[in-house]
Order: C-alpha cells, then structure tokens, then sequence
C-alpha cells in the first residue's frame, strides 16, 4: 500500500500526520511518499514520530519515501523521523541547520526543567536572529511541556520539536508540543463542566486563573506565554491548539490579539504550535 | 544535591541561597517545592533568607510562583514565617516574579519588601 502525502501536510495545520492510521489502516507493509512535501513544522515532526513509533510497536513496515525539496529534505533527516523518538541526551541538535529540537520524549518533570536549561545557551549562542522571542520561547517550553508532562498521562509522554525558518525574509521560531492524554477540554472539564463545546473549552483554557485542578493559583501558563510574547519584540506570533474536537489559534500581530476557534474532527490528546517571528535577518 | 553550609556568607546575618549553581533556566513547580524544602532547611527556623538570582536567565511563572509566590503568601499571613529577599534578578525573572506577587494580591509595599526593584 502507498500513500503519498500532499504538498502541505507538514504545515502546522493540517495535521496530517494524525490521520494517517485511516489511511493505512489494516497495512502490514506500507510506503509513505513523502517526496512533494515543502515544508516540515516542528508539530508535524512530534505528530509524524509519534505515528512511526506506533507503525513499529504494532509490526508494520513503513518505508519512507524522502522530501524532494532540498530544504525540507535536511530539516526532515535532521529531525529523525524514522527512528525511535530519542530522550533529553539527543534533544538539542548541535550543527547550523534549522531544527533546534528533534523529536524528544519527556517522562519527568525535572526533563522539562533539564530541557529549559540545555536550550537556553543555544539560544544564546546560535540563534541571534531570534533573540528578542527567548524568554517567550523559554517560558512556552517550561509552561506547556510541563501541562503536557502533567496532564497528559499516557505512555507516550510530552514530545517536543523546535525548528528556526524563514518567512518573509524574517526570522521564525517554530515549536511543536504533544501528548496523547486527554486532552485540554476533558481536563477543563473537571473544574467547569459548564464548557461543553471543546473549542470553548481550549479558548477558556487560555484566558489566566482558567485550570481544571482546584489547586489555587494555578492556569496561568499559557496567559504568561502571552505576556512573554507581548513582552518582546516580535513582529507577530501565532499559536494552533488541537485537542478533542477542538481547534484554535491565537494570532498576535502588533500586540492585539485575535483569537478564533472552530470545531473540527476527534483527536487524542493536545497538540500544540508556537510560532514567532522577528525583525531579526536570517544570518545564513 | 545542595551543600547548603556553603550557602552561607560568612559576613551576613541571613543565609544565602544561589539559586544560579543549580541552573540558568528553571521550569517546574516540582523543581520549585524542591528548592524551597532546601531553602526551609537552609533558614533551620531563622526569619530571613536570602535567595540569589543571580546568573539565572529565565525563570517560567510556574516556577516563580511556587518558590516566591508561596514563601510570600506564607510571609503575608504570618510575619513570623519565613522571610524570602530577593537578590540578583534579572529583568525577565522580576517581571515574572512581580507578576506570581500581584497575582497573589500581595501589596505594593509587601512586593518591594520582598522584591526589591
């Protein structure tokens, strides 16, 4: 069986790589041509390597048929998709290209905290052209991987990419969260079962104070993302939530923000985009 | 993990946590319950402590909150608590942390005693 992903299936959208088990479904042996992809963002990695670790546990043979773009073709192989989802010791990788992050499983929450720390100085040293977005990137990578880390209790843990790229003639720092717990509506839920509508819910679940643990002081993550983001010199930003059935984003372009949310098709867990762009050149 | 009697300085009253040798990026609140059960052993019952932000580059709103926000609600309900000061901070790190205080309801006066800025 082959199945030939289009053009955009690895934009931070679409998603593809979640419905990828329909398509195949029931192959033993299966070819995915993944020639005429441009494009690779660092959601589509976590959902792509998440996709590949279950084809292996369940026996299935899947050949991978590489990107034709040049661009696309090294972020692909730099991501690794088609070995196992590595842990904190292969996360940050170390050469001048685009991916920052491979995939890369977090179990524990002190991974999160080793996470923060290891990337901090690359940061620093290799990513001048986004400097200004850190503390944003930072605080997105401590608050929703450690919510994913927490909430999203499944054996496939909290897994995280981040790659730089380019957009008109603009520097962008992409980064891509999953898990496969249950994701943010059924766990607002807990507090305000009054949230019905899943895309309510995740919008809910953004605002500050919003949690679905009766813990005080607590849901203020994603709203210190924003701040962070708010805080910077960004030119724009724009994050993508899936989880249930579930969409939004939040577009933040000249500090207002708009968000808008719409329903969409079943999804386990939550899957997260951050993308930011600067002002900053790319330097390469 | 902390060899907490180096923390102390030899010419200050108040003990002195440097929370920058554990880290320039702290993300979690489980890594703030632990340091702050290092802190409480640390003050072994004293009134103040200083806790030294220095070198530290990030710290995410979770973290704050459950290391200072915590210790500084302890503060505000009963002045015989534990008093964190705050040294070394970065901007990034006061801003987050100013922001776990007011969140918390703590007063102009309270978050400068506690954060000096």
């Amino acid at each position: 069986m082959e199945v030939r992903l289009s053009r955009a299936a690895g934009s931070r959208d679409h998603g593809y790589a979640g419905e990828l088990d329909a398509d195949l479904q029931g192959a033993n042996e299966a070819i995915l041509d993944a020639g005429d992809l441009v494009g690779l963002h660092p959601l589509f990695a976590v959902r792509f390597a998440l996709w590949m670790e279950r084809q292996r546990q369940a026996g299935c043979g899947i050949e991978v048929k590489e990107p034709q773009d040049e661009a696309t073709r090294l972020c692909f192989r730099a991501f690794r998709l088609e070995k196992d989802i590595g842990g904190l010791d292969e996360a940050l990788v170390e050469d001048d290209g685009d991916v920052i992050i491979r995939p890369t499983r977090l179990s524990e929450l002190t991974e999160v905290d080793e996470l923060a720390d290891k990337l901090l100085q690359p940061l620093i040293d290799q990513f001048d052209d986004v400097a200004v977005v850190r503390d944003a990137v930072l605080m997105a990578v401590s608050e929703l991987c450690q919510n994913a880390v927490e909430h999203g209790t499944s054996d496939a843990g909290c897994v995280v990419a981040a790659s730089r790229g380019e957009v008109d003639g603009m520097s962008q720092i992409m980064l891509g969260i999953g898990d496969c717990g249950i994701g943010i509506p059924e766990h607002i839920r807990g507090s305000h079962p009054e949230l019905v509508v899943d895309e309510h819910a995740i919008g809910q679940a953004l605002e500050a104070g919003v949690s679905g643990t009766p813990k005080p002081h607590r849901g203020y993550g994603f709203s210190w993302v924003l701040k962070e983001t708010l805080a910077s010199a960004a030119s724009s930003a724009e994050m993508f939530v899936r989880a249930g059935q579930g969409a939004f984003r939040r577009e933040i372009v000249d500090a207002r923000v708009k968000d808008h949310g719409w329903n969409t098709s079943s999804s386990r867990g939550t899957w997260i985009a951050y993308d930011w762009t600067t002002i900053g050149r790319p330097d390469r | 993990m902390t060899t907490l009697e180096n923390d102390i300085p030899q010419s200050s009253a108040s003990p002195r946590y440097v929370l920058g040798r554990h880290g320039q990026a702290f993300s979690t609140r489980a890594k703030a319950e632990q340091i702050r059960a290092e802190i409480e052993q640390l003050a072994a019952g004293g009134r103040d402590v200083l806790i030294d932000f220095e070198g530290v580059r990030s710290v995410s709103y979770s973290f704050a909150d459950e290391l200072i926000g915590v210790f500084a609600s302890r503060y505000e309900a009963d002045h015989q608590a534990l008093r964190p000061v705050v040294i070394g901070l970065s901007a990034q790190a006061q801003r987050v942390l100013l922001g776990s205080l007011e969140q918390r309801g703590l007063s102009d006066e309270a978050s400068r005693e506690l954060v000096p800025h």
